[in-house]
């Protein structure tokens, strides 16, 4: 049975820079990685990274991506732990400064985690990958959630689509 | 030697042990059958253990050369060993009426092929078997009903280097100098959920046995029955006290921590 083609779903998303400033930790406006309830905890000691995330950040370390932590100095938000073959990925935000500083940084990103996708459902059928990307909308305080689903190989369209968005061509 | 696309070039003394693993499989494998007599299997799976011994001293040499390649291809070779040696396993487990021996064996025999995958380029010759492996689980088991946890951890610690896992470079799953990069717990500090999934991490993890309508408890993969013991008789007072309805009530089930011997790197 061939696998379903991935989705890419677009809705508006929370301004991040507040919400974090209300939980108390650094506002983000790099590449940075949100923990899984970062819109909904009500405290800075309830946030839960997803457990991809560090080996996220191993691969940016790799890469020599730089990463603007949400996290505090000397702050760690503990991980949940799902035990199921899919791979959920944390929410990746592209804060403003990689779309004026870096812009290629982006492909980049995605490129990294595609290939070790690629790598990681080596032998196993149907991959199902599932992750988050969060940007800023131009020339407003607005941000854009894309919940993603589907194999490594769709990963590569999130970057055009995230064009789109910078250009105003697709709106959530 | 070709495999796939790439060529694979490794010192000429460790090309001949891969030809001597090779032909050891291919030669293993000929007995993968239900039918073949089990003395061949177990022939066969001596074999698997004598070259896993023999890969490990070869893997302390490539070491303490520094050549991470031909370190990373004996690493390939031995989960590839391991893959061919538990599915030999299985069926002798199965002629043995060992039916969850034959599931366990199976499940390792799969992990065993992915890491085999992941290790080195050479693992892709044995490609095939991962699609051969799945086929099986479908052919010889009946459908399971897999079991799985969610916890909170604290941090990982990276069992390369022993720093923080995310910090120091090494990627999970990604073999280095012969070691495939894994991520050590600290601290489970809760379990938030137990969930059954379609596709768990480890399929070790699953429903063994299960209560039917006429409160026969039956196991999973056999259907003999299972008898009930005191702290079960003692839930289903509780259960019926309280007029709890009656239906396939899943009462047993292992639950995941996920075992280090099934697929390190993940």
């Amino acid at each position: 049975m061939a696998a379903a083609p991935p989705t890419i779903g677009l809705k508006p998303y929370l301004n991040v820079v507040d919400r974090a400033t209300e939980l108390g930790c650094n506002p983000p406006n790099g590449l940075t990685v949100l923990p899984r309830n970062f819109h909904s905890a009500t405290s800075r000691e309830d946030l839960l990274h997803e457990d991809t995330a560090p080996t996220l950040r191993a691969l940016w370390v790799e890469a020599g991506i730089a990463e603007t932590r949400l996290e505090p100095e000397g702050t760690r938000f503990p991980y949940i732990e799902e035990n199921s073959f899919e791979w959920v990925g944390p929410t990746i935000l592209f804060g403003s400064a990689v779309f004026i500083q870096n812009p290629h940084v982006i492909s980049v990103t995605l490129s990294v985690l595609a290939n070790y996708l690629t790598d990681y459902f080596k032998g196993r059928p149907n991959p199902k990958v599932k992750f988050s990307v969060v940007v800023p909308l131009p020339k407003s305080k607005k941000y854009a959630k894309l919940d993603y689903e589907g194999d490594p190989e769709g990963i590569k369209e999130i970057s055009k689509l995230i064009k789109d968005i910078r250009n105003e061509k697709r709106k959530p | 030697m070709r495999s796939g696309s790439h060529e694979i070039t490794l010192p000429q003394d460790l090309m001949h042990f891969w030809e001597r693993v090779f032909k050891a499989l291919h030669e293993g494998r000929s007995h993968s059958y239900m039918s073949h007599a089990k003395e061949f299997q177990e022939q066969a799976s001596d074999r698997f253990q004598e070259l896993g011994l023999e890969c490990g001293d070869l893997m302390e040499k490539a070491v303490a050369k520094n050549d991470e390649n031909s370190a990373n291809a004996l690493l390939s070779m031995k989960f590839m060993l391991n893959a061919a040696f538990n599915e030999l396993g299985m069926w002798i487990a199965l002629k043995d009426g060992e039916a969850e021996g034959a599931w366990n064996a199976l499940i390792v025999a799969q992990g065993s092929v992915r890491c085999a995958l992941r290790s080195h380029a050479i693992g892709k010759c044995i490609e095939g078997q991962a699609n051969h492996l799945l086929r099986l689980e479908d052919v010889l088991f009946p459908p399971q009903v897999f079991v799985s946890s969610g916890h909170v951890v604290e941090s990982y610690e990276c069992t390369i280097c022993d720093k923080e896992y995310g910090t120091c470079g090494h990627v999970v799953g990604r073999p280095y100098m012969g070691e495939m990069c894994c991520r050590r717990r600290k601290g489970i500090k809760s379990v938030d959920h137990v969930a059954f999934v379609e596709d768990p991490l480890d399929k070790r993890c699953r429903i063994t046995d299960f209560e039917q309508d006429d409160k026969v408890r039956r196991d999973k993969l056999t259907w003999n029955e299972v008898k009930e013991d005191e702290a079960d008789a003692e839930q289903r007072s509780k259960d019926d006290a309280e007029q709890k309805p009656k239906g396939d009530n899943m009462r047993r089930a292992s639950v995941c921590l996920l075992r280090p011997d099934l697929e390190p790197g993940l």
